[in-house]
């Protein structure tokens, strides 16, 4: 998908609702790095612009109809009228302070390139995913990060929701420096798992990625 | 604080995928040791893009080049018994399991395994028939996409035998290999024919058609195999449309044009018929009952993304009697015509053979009709005055808004050019939109001396002439200007005026190829052209090289040495088996001995014909005192010129030159670069909240931010808690990276090479540390002939072979090699073996006599000096004493236990650290913390 199509820029704000129901106005160009934001206000669009053009009444909603079924949670409950200058999107599963979090990341990213993504074309040399994963992880993002554990899975699981890569990437980025250099034990405990290996599993393991080891 | 991940983040698959892709391959393989869950998505990841490496990868310190590609070969530097022992694991682990009962888990696991593979890039310099098997077994998968780097025509045939299940959607070329003869490529199904590989070749389901086709008129056997998979891609009316990328080594006009038999300039002689519409008796890629190619039909345009040109008449040599044949090449067909506008994103055009460069350039220029072309390599092309101008010229390029990378190189006389400066500007305002960038380019210092060629005569070679070129000031760089630039080139000047260019280290550095090379930085890894396994084997392999001009042709008989670790080549460690505790020992020694004469084998042995350490006369020599000297006979000298250190200190100097023309006016040109080859120094371009550019070098990057860093460095410690408490002095914290600098080293071969020195003499301390051990294992060893390592000399004959045979500390030890020598070694270069015997430090460290207290402080110096690695901050951040004190004592187990090791005995093993899978990557043992305790005492380290 890509943040390039035909979308036009403006400074409508949008306001995000908190699963508290508090309200967190945002520009449209900053939350637009939220794929899932960007494709609903675009069909929002574009249903506005149907509706207009027949001059038939219809719901906002009912235009949205080949959309994700992520996006079609979020968009049931899209409120105000298209006309209006602000479009309301409840976000019902991110609390109040991990959007606040997420709006000062954009803020951060406002002028950042727009990227390409892709989940179609891996096997491409000018495969974006490829590339992102070799970027070093941004020094603001690494400061940004610096919080409360449970509050950066918190982002991490709403950049997720809202599908914005790039800040989906920087968490991974966190979690997987937090991983790097530790044992398989250390792993487990990091994770809270238990090893369900059998010996003889273990040990098929270890001869089956043996080839990479030694790197 | 304890780290745990919460449960929402482990239970999304999507997540959990993308933390693993992150990490490196060493970590990936860690995680799928941990459950099946982890295991399952790490082995996704680990196998989704495999790249076969007949070189070892450069890593950097400042992107992750593992990130999406694992590597699978040439790891370490050991050359083809790494490769071919790497590929041969790698092989099993991809071989379909039998289900039994009970063990539905090997096979959802071998399932996924296979499912996983995307992308296989071959590697023409590996074993092609393991790579053949690779490809075969790949194909069982369900997911493979792209190959690339065809190395064996009956790749086409396995491609074909499994044309069901797999949807090729690359076309390549095989090149025309020379290990393949036409006697071999007839006889493969010959009883008389080497018999283990003609039935290898037989398992894969080949037979008696493909030899039977070779009575086509075409040219050479990889070119029919093209030929005729070409064919069946043809047969297809879906197939050409699917396919995404091309590489051919021939025209494309001369592929893919379609016979006009009604046109009158056919009967001239003039006509081109495309390789697609030639005949061809049998086609081993048909069935009985397919049609032949409608020669009427019109040939489908391509939707490819990718295509790549290699020029080389040479060896196909289709193109020039075609050529000749035409007075008008406008009768070629475009590449418009064969392919589709909107999917070509990127091309790679390769100028292997300058006799084709009118029909290239003729190429080069339809690409101007394309829009969408993003991603441009133009590698060896022949330099003309206007090309630059004419093609890059916005008026007329359709793509150069869409370009966002760009290569660029051209072919000289003595290698490759610098494009003068007005072309470069010419790129840089015609290219706006570039985030890549690899180019050669002239400066545009004004009143400087080239620093690239500096010097076209003697007269000019001297102390103004280089302190002219002097572009930055900073401590390190008038230091190498005044001590080591100027003071080594004036000595050795007078002694050898004609060698001058030879003498000019930045030249030096690029003609031996000091510098990691990548196609393209971040989208392929970087290697080492010159086959060593780091820049220090590199710097004495190039060392030796260049004195070969000097009257010493020893140069040669070096290139043909490899140095194998024993459980590459199946050696036979003669002793029995002791008690666990005391074989870690053993291991580490092993090691330690690999380890020292890998670094200091050639350098000593060479060097001290001489009788004194030169290195030490020249650090101490000023230049007043080499000026005046000039006239002393210092021909011995030379051989000590080109050291790693030097290298380092040169490349740091490379750097800050350009650092200045860079910003002011590469960068400010493009403002959206992210990645900068410029004059072959690889950087990374970061780009501060969009304000400020900061140019990052990829590799070799120690002392280029010198002075911040160290400030950087002591400002982390002076607020650091730990500090601030007084739990950890300055020194402490410098003898714990030294520690993680010998962990790295030992046990990663591709690491970063400037802590060589670093790690040189923290092996002194181990040595030191494990005296007594040691000791007694030279006693133990000295009498028998236990080979710790072997070296091959491919030239018995050599002086170099009879060198070594002389020296006491080798001892022939050819009846080793008969029984144990891996049949894929001997492969098709004949070449006898010498054997060695290390039983002693060769190295002249004994003499030395280093006390440790004056090592330790030696160590703690150099701490400072280097770059840090990516999680000494980590250390010195974190709040936790109880953390910190685990990590030292994992370091400290480091060096009593190494995971993974094994020694062979008659061909079997003798020491497996079984054990040491259960240990973490450190060598930590997670059950026994405290196991090897009375080995080493970190408080020894600290206040000893």
């Amino acid at each position: 998908m890509s943040l390039e199509t035909g979308n036009e820029q403006s400074n409508a704000k949008i306001i995000l609702l908190s699963g508290e129901g508090i309200e967190h106005p945002v520009e449209e160009e900053l939350i637009n790095k939220s794929i899932l934001i960007n494709n609903l206000l675009q069909q929002t669009k574009e249903a506005k612009t149907s509706s207009s053009s027949t001059n038939a009444p219809s719901s906002l909603i009912d235009d949205i109809n080949d959309i994700d079924d992520e996006e079609d949670e979020v968009a049931s409950n899209v409120s105000g009228e298209a006309d209006q200058e602000n479009i309301v999107i409840p976000i019902p599963n991110v609390r109040s302070s991990i959007l606040t979090k997420i709006i000062k990341w954009l803020e951060h990213h406002k002028k950042d390139p727009v990227i390409s993504f892709s989940s179609s074309n891996n096997t491409s040399s000018t495969s974006t995913d490829d590339l992102r994963r070799t970027d070093p992880l941004d020094e603001w993002d690494k400061q940004f990060f610096t919080m409360d554990q449970e509050m950066m899975y918190e982002i991490i699981l709403a950049s997720n929701y809202l599908n914005i890569p790039q800040l989906l990437d920087s968490g991974c980025k966190m979690i997987a420096n937090m991983i790097r250099g530790k044992s398989a034990e250390e792993i487990r405990q990091i994770f809270n798992i238990e090893n369900d290996f059998t010996k003889e599993e273990e040990e098929a393991i270890r001869r089956e990625n043996e080839w990479a080891e030694q790197i | 604080m304890s780290i745990k991940i919460s449960a929402d983040i482990y239970n999304d698959d999507y997540i959990l995928l993308n933390i693993i892709n992150q990490l490196d391959q060493k970590t990936k393989v860690i995680i799928s040791h941990t459950n099946r869950r982890l295991n399952h998505l790490a082995n996704k990841s680990l196998y989704r893009k495999i790249y076969i490496n007949d070189t070892p990868i450069v890593k950097s310190n400042v992107i992750n080049i593992e990130a999406s590609w694992s590597f699978l070969g040439n790891n370490n530097g050991y050359g083809q018994g790494e490769i071919v022992s790497n590929i041969r694991k790698f092989i099993s682990s991809i071989t379909p399991k039998e289900v039994t009962e009970g063990d539905m888990h090997s096979y959802i696991r071998h399932k996924n395994i296979i499912n996983s593979i995307e992308w296989i890039r071959f590697n023409w310099d590996a074993n092609q028939i393991l790579q053949l098997e690779i490809l075969s077994l790949a194909l069982k998968g369900t997911n493979l996409q792209r190959i690339e780097n065809m190395v064996y025509p009956f790749q086409y045939q396995v491609l074909y035998a499994n044309r069901h299940n797999f949807v090729n959607k690359s076309l390549e070329q095989a090149p025309p290999l020379s290990r393949i003869s036409f006697t071999e490529y007839m006889n493969f199904n010959n009883e008389s024919f080497d018999e283990h590989r003609g039935a290898e070749i037989k398992s894969l389901g080949f037979d008696e058609r493909f030899g039977a086709s070779m009575y086509s008129s075409l040219l050479n056997e990889t070119l029919l195999s093209f030929k005729m998979y070409l064919n069946y891609i043809y047969r297809n009316d879906d197939l050409p449309l699917l396919i995404d990328t091309i590489s051919t080594f021939i025209d494309p006009a001369l592929v893919f044009s379609k016979p006009d038999r009604n046109d009158k300039v056919n009967v001239q002689g003039q006509h081109i018929q495309g390789l697609i519409y030639s005949d061809c008796i049998k086609n081993v890629f048909a069935e009985e009952n397919d049609s032949k190619v409608d020669l009427k039909r019109n040939l489908p345009k391509l939707k490819i993304k990718d295509l790549k040109l290699h020029w080389r008449d040479d060896q196909f040599p289709i193109n020039q009697p075609q050529y000749l044949k035409l007075n008008d090449e406008e009768k070629l067909p475009k590449l418009k015509d064969l392919f589709y506008n909107d999917t070509l994103e990127t091309v790679t055009i390769i100028s292997w053979d300058p006799e084709l460069g009118k029909r290239n350039e003729t190429v080069l220029f339809e690409l101007l009709e394309f829009t969408n072309i993003k991603d441009l390599s133009l590698i060896s092309l022949e330099y003309k005055p206007d090309l630059i101008a004419r093609f890059f010229d916005k008026n007329k390029n359709k793509f150069l808004k869409t370009l966002n990378k760009l290569k660029l190189d051209f072919q000289s006389e003595n290698g490759l050019k610098n494009i003068p400066f007005e072309d470069l500007t010419i790129i840089l305002n015609n290219c706006p939109n570039l985030t890549f960038l690899d180019i050669r380019s002239e400066y545009d210092y004004e009143n400087k001396a080239t620093l690239v060629k500096p010097f076209t005569n003697n007269d000019n070679y001297n102390f103004s002439g280089f302190k002219s070129m002097a572009t930055c000031h900073c401590l390190r760089c008038e230091d190498f200007l005044q001590n080591d630039l100027i003071k080594k080139n004036m000595l050795n000047i007078k002694n050898k005026p004609d060698c001058l260019y030879k003498l000019n280290i930045f030249d030096y550095l690029s003609s031996m190829t000091m510098l990691p090379y990548s196609k393209s930085v971040a989208v392929y890894p970087s290697v080492l052209t010159n086959q060593s396994s780091s820049l220090d084997l590199c710097v004495k392999n190039a060392l030796l090289k260049m004195d070969n001009s000097h009257g010493f042709d020893i140069s040669r008989h070096i290139d043909n040495i490899k140095f194998i670790p024993n459980e590459f080549v199946d050696m036979i460690p003669q002793h029995q088996k002791n008690e666990e505790e005391d074989d870690l020992i053993v291991i580490l020694y092993l090691k330690l001995q690999v380890m020292k004469r890998l670094y200091l084998e050639f350098y000593e042995d060479f060097s001290q014909g001489y009788g004194y350490d030169i290195k030490e006369e020249l650090i101490n020599l000023s230049f007043l005192d080499c000026s005046n000297n000039t006239g002393m006979d210092l021909s011995h000298i030379k051989n000590t010129f080109i050291t790693p250190d030097f290298i380092f200190k040169a490349i740091h100097y490379y750097y800050h030159y350009q650092k200045d023309f860079i910003h002011r006016v590469i960068l400010k040109a493009l403002p959206k670069l992210k990645y900068l080859v410029f004059n072959e120094c690889s950087f990374y371009v970061v780009n501060n909240s969009n304000t400020t550019q900061i140019l990052k070098p990829l590799f070799y990057d120690e002392g280029y931010y010198e002075s911040e860093d160290l400030e950087k460095y002591n400002e982390a410690i002076k607020k650091s808690d730990l500090i601030k408490n007084q739990t950890f002095n300055v020194d402490e914290l410098a003898v714990l990276f030294r520690f993680q600098t010998f962990q790295t080293l030992l046990f990663d071969g591709s690491m970063k090479n400037s802590m060589k020195n670093t790690a040189l003499e923290a092996i002194l301390a181990v040595e030191k540390i494990f005296e007594e051990k040691f000791e007694a294992l030279e006693e133990k060893y000295k009498d028998s002939d236990i080979p710790l390592g072997t070296i091959q000399v491919l030239d018995s004959e050599s002086n170099l072979g009879s060198f070594l045979k002389e020296k006491h500390m080798y001892k022939d030890n050819l009846k080793s090699f008969v029984s144990n020598t891996p049949e894929d070694l001997v492969g098709s270069t004949p070449f006898v073996r010498v054997g060695t015997v290390v039983k002693q430090n060769i190295t002249g460290i004994r003499e030395s006599q280093k006390e440790l207290d004056e090592i330790k402080y030696s160590l703690k110096k150099r701490a400072y000096i280097y770059n840090l690695p990516f999680n000494f901050y980590d250390y010195i951040s974190n709040k936790d004493l109880t953390i910190i004190k685990g990590r030292v004592n994992r370091l400290m187990h480091t060096f009593t236990y190494y995971p993974n090791c094994i020694l062979y005995k008659n061909g079997t093993e003798l020491l497996h650290s079984s054990d040491g899978r259960k240990l973490d990557a450190w060598g930590r043992d997670n059950e026994e913390p405290d196991k090897y305790k009375q080995y080493f005492r970190w408080e020894d380290e600290y206040y000893g």
